[in-house]
């Protein structure tokens, strides 16, 4: 009998693996290019490459926008966005390859956008008028790697990366954080951020107020985007491939695929561009 | 001594002389329904072989013989892959489960039996990194499966138990024709 019941809790536990590991699996997504930098433009700059990776997001079910309003009516005015924090573990994988002759650098920036606002930190300007300012920073990466001559290196953006970067993202459009400050402080175990009144570099001695109550972490919208920047000193190429861990289980099964064959089955985001100047917290 | 002579003049007509010296089969084998369980390793063969590494399998069949020479089942079967596809991504793993039906015709040699089994079922892939080189397309996580193998058993000295060694090739069609072979070890029970 004891060997029946062995036998029968084996095949019950075999059976159950496939169901268990299907909630974490993760699904792959292909880099729409590769990106190839660091051939010097009319100045003799090296040239960046950047590339954008929508998330195939299905559309929004009955049941997931009555719960979502359900919490935000509790949480109101504060808006609940529908791929929050938790929803999805992103990873982002990549591989650059120097083409030339001679070892350079590379850096490799990860902005992004999530249902709210994009980030570009390129159009943002901290402290206009100095031209030795720093530039602003991007939400993860932009560090100098080593590149051998004709080699080949691999790195990724890890899933707590990029939960720190959903969270730094949201400080910075709704929470109106200087992007300095929420880059340099961690906020991936933040239970919750407090918005404070817009950016306005351009006033001297300005001092930002909190502004409304704080977001909640059950309200901190996700990356729903990804941008990838790359920075070369010399020829090289980029390939990024991002990893998802589907926990909410939003992600179309068709993938990128899904954009051509089941467009009306994706949700549409339309973030606005980010700036200090012109965003207020919706 | 009236007794003995009674029972000797008994066994003596029952089955005579041969009767007396006939020796018991050294390793008799249960038949009939059966579990078995088995730890081996599946490795696919190309061209998928340079996508996929070697990887751990845990094996579970339940079945029944039909006859000494025949027996039918059906198994579940789990392995786990490091994916070696262009990078990125790099160093991550899948996982293949297969189940199915399969059918065994057995020979037996006193303790030693041989046997070629084969089937068909379903496989299911845990994730899509190999449709990064066209093996899995989007959405795509299930495929009929056919195996097709042989193995050689040893009778244990108790009548229920077989310990075996066991390689089955293994075809995926939807998943661009993936071939592999399964080996392992495994340890069966017949009730």
């Amino acid at each position: 009998m004891r060997v029946v019941l062995v036998s029968v809790s084996s095949l019950l536990g075999l059976v159950g693996l496939p169901l268990a590991g299907c909630a974490n699996d993760p699904v792959y997504i292909p880099a729409p290019m590769t990106l190839e930098a660091g051939i010097a433009d009319m100045m003799g700059q090296p040239s960046e490459a950047r590339a954008s990776l929508q998330l195939p997001i299905k559309t929004e079910t009955a049941a997931d926008k009555t719960a979502r309003d359900a919490l935000a009516a509790k949480l109101a005015p504060i808006l609940v966005p529908y791929v929050k924090v938790g929803d999805l573990e992103i990873d982002v994988e990549w591989t650059i390859k120097n083409l030339d002759m001679k070892p350079g650098q590379a850096k490799v920036e990860l902005n992004g956008a999530n249902e709210y606002f994009s980030y570009d930190p390129s159009i943002i300007m901290l402290d206009p008028g100095n031209d030795e300012a720093p530039p602003t920073p991007g939400l993860s990466g932009d560090i100098p790697i080593d590149v051998p001559a004709g080699g080949e290196v691999s790195g990724l953006f890890t899933e707590d990366n990029v939960r720190e970067a959903s969270i730094d993202l949201d400080e910075i459009t709704r929470g109106n954080f200087n992007p300095f400050r929420a880059n340099l402080t961690i906020s991936k175990n933040a239970k919750e951020f407090q918005p404070m009144t817009a950016l306005m570099p351009a006033v001297e001695n300005y001092m930002q107020e909190p502004l409304g109550p704080a977001i909640p972490r059950e309200a901190f919208a996700a990356l729903t985007r990804i941008d990838i920047v790359f920075k070369p000193s010399t020829h090289m190429t980029l390939q990024f491939n991002v990893r998802v861990r589907d926990i909410r289980g939003i992600m179309h099964d068709l993938l990128l695929a899904a954009v051509t064959d089941k467009p009306g089955e994706l949700q549409t985001f339309m973030p606005a561009e980010f700036n200090v100047a012109g965003a207020a917290p919706p | 001594m009236l007794r003995f002579a009674a029972v000797s003049a008994t066994l003596a007509m029952l089955g005579g002389p041969g009767a007396l010296c006939r020796v018991a089969s050294a390793r008799p084998a249960a038949t009939g329904w059966f579990a078995e369980g088995g730890l081996g390793a599946v490795a696919f063969l190309p061209k998928a072989s340079s996508d996929a590494k070697l990887g751990p399998a845990l094996d579970v069949r339940i079945g029944r013989d039909l006859f000494a020479w025949l027996s039918v089942g059906v198994s579940l079967a789990a392995s786990s892959h490091e994916a070696t596809v262009p990078p990125p991504p790099e160093g991550e793993w899948f996982q293949l489960y297969r189940g199915g039906g399969d059918v065994r015709l057995r020979g037996r040699f006193d303790r030693i039996a041989a046997f070629v089994e084969g089937g068909a079922g379903i496989a299911l892939i845990s994730s899509n990194v190999l449709g990064r080189v066209m093996i899995t397309d989007p959405g795509e996580h299930f495929s009929i499966a056919f195996a097709a193998g042989a193995g050689i058993e040893y009778q244990l000295e108790n009548r229920h138990y077989t310990a075996g060694l066991a390689a089955d090739g293994f075809l995926l069609p939807q998943f661009a024709t993936l071939r592999a072979i399964d080996t392992r070890l495994y340890l069966r029970y017949t009730y």
